[in-house]
């Protein structure tokens, strides 16, 4: 897993990452859908795999 | 990140400034009256980063960003000890200032330079990690940015982590000026973090939803905060920047950002004191004697800091920029400031900082272990203290003691101007008005026996008005 914040100490809080994109105009919301969308398929695909195992 | 005002002579083991541990790649440190910071391997590649940079070179040129050059000093870096790899030596901010000290202006040309730097920075594929009024001081009224350690490489689809403070230290507070009317100082000073996004939409209404910013930098933000929970499966900022997140929606954010906070405004019509010095009848009477009194004790010799308590707008401190190296301009009242600040800086004088501080409440140690920020007495020594017209108001009005306000003055160890008003002026009648005289120990004798108790009288003036007194006094030796 590729770390973004290495440098940082402040928690920038994963509601205020992803306002940062709501806030960034339209090219933002595409990159928010898309977030939203890998959440979604993410949560899926555990979902069913878990399921699987049981 | 706060310079040191603490002093430290000896080299075996530098005393790091106690507010300076949250970045852990710089501690600052003071050694022979020159501000340090010791930074690590990764804060010496950062700086290599940022000192290559041309808006870094350009503001440290014009007095935006903090004079910063690497120390090459042996001793200095092998003192600091194994764990840093380098030292880096700052400009001396001639009185280091905290937000809740600020006016409403103030705090904001210092989002404004925030902004203005993260753009130049976002241009040059830099940023900064955090977004702290704490990082910000006046040279006079000129803010200027001093943590420098602050400005690191943007990594690719990277998120500016210093957003929701950005919010909580200076959208929010300024915000609750503009639209509410409230002071934000108390906010800042009760919370060092700022106001949160869930704590600044409980106190908007309904219809701040509809003014500027406040539906996405508010309201979502606080709804957001709430709704989110920490993924099992994968961290936000990495879905965000696979998902296409780029540096141009941190560059559109910061740019709106901007064009939010200049619009903002405070200006009601007046206050308390931001009329007196027009007002008061005394005032008017014995001005012209005063001026005289007051000019001739501040040109006597060059002094080093002054401060002007009571200052209103700003009069004496005007003089007094004219012979001292710096001088502190300080009133309670907000607006009084708001507006001497501003009208500073369409004057020639770079000498003069306002602050709104009250003597009866002043700002106190505060953070972790209490030494985060420290006391305003801890942060000036002045050499002379112009208290003018004030202490009839601290005894009636904040119900301190005559004599504890002299043995204060008294603990500064300085040089002082102080005007004793009697309990005849029309001042201290309209204070007395409305309330039962309790006041025993406000009398011309009590005053008297306090001064001579800590000071030498220099010099006194009886003003044409007979109700008022002035005495230039200096420490006993």
């Amino acid at each position: 897993m590729l770390n973004l914040t290495t440098l940082a100490y402040l928690d920038p809080g994963s509601g205020s990452m992803l306002l940062q994109a709501l806030v960034g105009g339209a090219a933002g919301f595409m990159v928010f859908a898309r977030h939203l969308y890998r959440s979604w398929k993410f949560r899926h695909v555990l979902k069913s795999n878990t399921s699987k195992t049981e | 990140m706060q310079q040191s005002t603490e002093s430290n002579n000896h080299l075996d083991s530098p005393c790091f400034n106690p507010g300076s541990f949250r970045d852990r790649t710089g501690r600052i440190f003071e050694h022979n009256g020159r501000i340090y910071r010791a930074i690590t391997e990764v804060g010496v590649s950062d700086w290599a980063f940022a000192n290559s940079l041309g808006f870094v070179q350009e503001g440290m040129r014009s007095g935006r960003i903090v004079r910063t050059e690497s120390e090459l000093s042996q001793d200095i870096l092998k003192s600091v000890g194994i764990a840093w790899s380098g030292v880096l030596l700052h400009e001396r901010v001639p009185v280091i200032t905290y937000p809740y000290e600020w006016s409403f202006s103030m705090l904001r040309d210092a989002a404004l330079l925030q902004l203005e730097l993260m753009q130049e920075a976002l241009a040059a594929d830099a940023i900064f990690k955090d977004a702290t009024p704490f990082n910000i001081q006046f040279h006079g009224t000129k803010p200027v940015f001093i943590d420098t350690p602050s400005i690191v490489r943007l990594k690719h689809g990277g998120l500016w982590e210093g957003y929701r403070q950005f919010c909580q230290m200076f959208l929010y507070p300024l915000m609750l000026q503009a639209y509410r009317g409230v002071d934000f100082q108390p906010f800042l000073r009760g919370r060092l973090d700022g106001i949160s996004p869930q704590q600044f939409n409980s106190l908007t209404s309904f219809r701040d939803m509809f003014r500027k910013g406040v539906l996405a930098h508010v309201f979502l933000h606080s709804k957001l905060r709430q709704t989110q929970e920490p993924s099992k499966v994968e961290r936000t900022d990495e879905s965000l920047r696979k998902s296409g997140f780029q540096k141009e929606l941190i560059e559109n954010n910061v740019r709106g950002l901007r064009k939010l906070i200049q619009k903002l405004d405070w200006n009601p019509k007046s206050s308390t004191w931001s009329d007196y010095d027009a007002d008061s009848e005394p005032v008017r009477l014995d001005a012209a004697a005063k001026e005289a009194f007051v000019s001739e004790v501040i040109a006597s010799t060059r002094w080093k800091q002054t401060w002007d308590v009571g200052c209103n707008l700003g009069r004496y401190s005007r003089i007094a920029a004219k012979h001292s190296d710096l001088v502190v301009a300080l009133d309670s009242d907000h607006l009084t400031i708001d507006r001497l600040y501003k009208a500073l800086q369409t004057e020639d004088v770079n000498n003069i900082t306002p602050l709104v501080y009250d003597p009866a409440d002043p700002s106190p140690n505060l953070g972790w272990r209490c030494l985060e920020r420290s006391r305003f007495a801890e942060r000036g020594q002045p050499d002379l203290i112009l208290f003018l017209a004030v202490i009839h108001h601290l005894v009636f009005t904040s119900n301190l003691l005559l004599h504890d306000v002299i043995s204060w003055l008294a603990e500064q160890n300085s040089a002082l101007v102080i005007e004793f008003v009697d309990r005849g002026d029309p001042q201290v009648k309209s204070l007395l008005a409305n309330r039962e005289d309790v006041f025993f120990d406000y009398t011309r004798e009590e005053f008297d026996a306090a001064i001579n108790r800590h000071f030498d009288i220099r010099q006194s003036l009886t003003l044409s008005s007979g109700t008022r007194t002035l005495l230039f006094v200096t420490p006993r030796s």
